[in-house]
């Protein structure tokens, strides 16, 4: 530890303050001494120190992001809710008591940040949710075996009478609502819903 | 570096400027603060409304006491509880939960027990007026000083805070109640004095969330 503790020293006199990243330098927590390390400048932050508060939050930050890690599934959202965490610890710090071990006081608003984060997620159907960019479509038009079904569905669609075949297009292909589609066929909700069973009941019968 | 490292950096040099010296949050002497205040409250405004005339004879009921007993020790460990939640390592205080479960429990059970064997009893037909309004004046300051103090602190269960700061706050005023309430009948003294604290509870429950958020 104390070989590490002079490496980290080398790195950081070699570097200039405006270069240095402020949490890559100070090691994990590997033991009871880090965390008194950590309990000494907790204390000193809320003393007033900003040099030990900037070595502190500095010092836990890949502590947080290995402990978030575990749960999250991208760096993005690590680094999101890392911020959070940090915001967090600065709100919280005059809780902390210095007598007390550091780690399982950080370790609470850690993963109470990451619970608050999953809940919003799911909440907003985020794991449902796929950006554009890593939309993973199959590709239709090269794969011979995908076009063939298309063209199976296809000519199925075509051999359906007009009125369960304009169905099927406005509410599956399209879109659009059972209201809508009554509306724009000039039929009956229920009549929509039966003539959409039908459809789907002859569709299943060819395609078998 | 990434860009998420830089604002990573940037959050902490921002979070350093920020920084000022603080005092301790000492979730300790919140609880005393708060016990004292609460129990110099209750007894003041049971002197104000007056106590109930029949004071001496309950005091000297073994069973009067035994509740007030059982309730007032429920009130002090809720609101230690309460207060220990207070702090983001409350792991350490968990197993002192079970101390105010374990005594709201008994009290369950003696109302039950109750309530088996004397039944309901009579319940006065305006009870909506003076028993509520004595409880409201009961409950208004000391919820209102719980959240203020509780609110400096920075709890990562707000549901459980919320539900011991109301367990609390019922059992001191529900004392209050008794002393100031003449009839002890199960009807009175357990559902028609204990209903305002149930509502409020349920109100606590929703809004724990949002008003413990820091």
């Amino acid at each position: 530890m104390g070989l590490r503790c002079d490496v980290y020293k080398s790195m950081d006199a070699s570097l200039s303050f405006s270069q240095k990243p402020l949490y890559s330098l100070p090691m994990a927590y590997q033991s009871e001494e880090q965390d008194i390390v950590w309990q000494q400048l907790a204390k000193k932050a809320q003393s007033g120190d900003s040099a030990a508060y900037r070595e502190l939050l500095g010092s836990i930050v890949p502590v947080i992001r290995r402990s978030l890690s575990r749960s999250l599934p991208s760096s993005d959202i690590i680094d999101d809710v890392v911020q959070e965490v940090l915001l967090s610890v600065h709100k919280a710090l005059h809780t902390y008591s210095a007598d007390r071990p550091f780690l399982p006081w950080l370790m609470a608003i850690t993963s109470f940040r990451r619970t608050d984060y999953l809940r919003q997620h799911y909440a907003a159907r985020g794991n449902k949710q796929v950006s554009l960019e890593n939309v993973d479509l199959p590709d239709y038009l090269n794969n011979s075996e995908s076009a063939a079904q298309i063209k199976d569905v296809e000519k199925a669609l075509d051999s359906l009478p007009e009125k369960q075949k304009e169905v099927v297009e406005l509410l599956k292909i399209k879109g659009y609502s059972t209201r809508e589609v009554s509306e724009k066929t000039g039929l009956s909700e229920s009549a929509v819903k039966v003539t959409m069973h039908r459809a789907l009941q002859k569709l299943k019968e060819k395609l078998a | 570096m990434t860009n998420k490292d830089d604002e990573i950096n940037k959050t902490i040099h921002n979070l350093c400027g920020e920084l000022k010296p603080m005092g301790c949050f000492n979730p300790n002497w919140r609880a005393a603060l708060w016990i004292i205040l609460v129990l110099t409250y209750t007894v003041a405004v049971a002197t104000t409304i007056g106590f109930r005339e029949n004071i001496a004879h309950a005091m000297n009921r073994g069973e009067f006491v035994f509740e007030l007993l059982l309730a007032f020790g429920t009130g002090i460990t809720a609101g230690l509880v309460t207060f220990w939640l207070t702090i983001p390592d409350c792991e350490r205080y968990k197993k002192f939960i079970a101390v105010p479960v374990t005594l709201l429990a008994v009290q369950l059970v003696w109302m039950f027990d109750r309530l088996y064997f004397e039944g309901m009893g009579d319940i006065r037909e305006n009870w909506l007026s003076h028993c509520w309004m004595n409880t409201a004046l009961y409950t208004t300051v000391p919820i209102f000083a719980v959240v203020l103090l509780v609110k400096k602190g920075a709890t990562v269960m707000p549901c459980a805070l919320a539900s011991f700061a109301v367990l609390s706050v019922s059992e001191f005023n529900w004392i209050g109640m008794r002393l100031v309430c003449p009839k002890d009948n199960v009807g009175e003294a357990y559902f028609l004095n204990f209903l305002p604290y149930v509502v409020i509870g349920l109100l606590a429950g929703f809004l724990a969330k949002k008003l413990f958020r820091w």
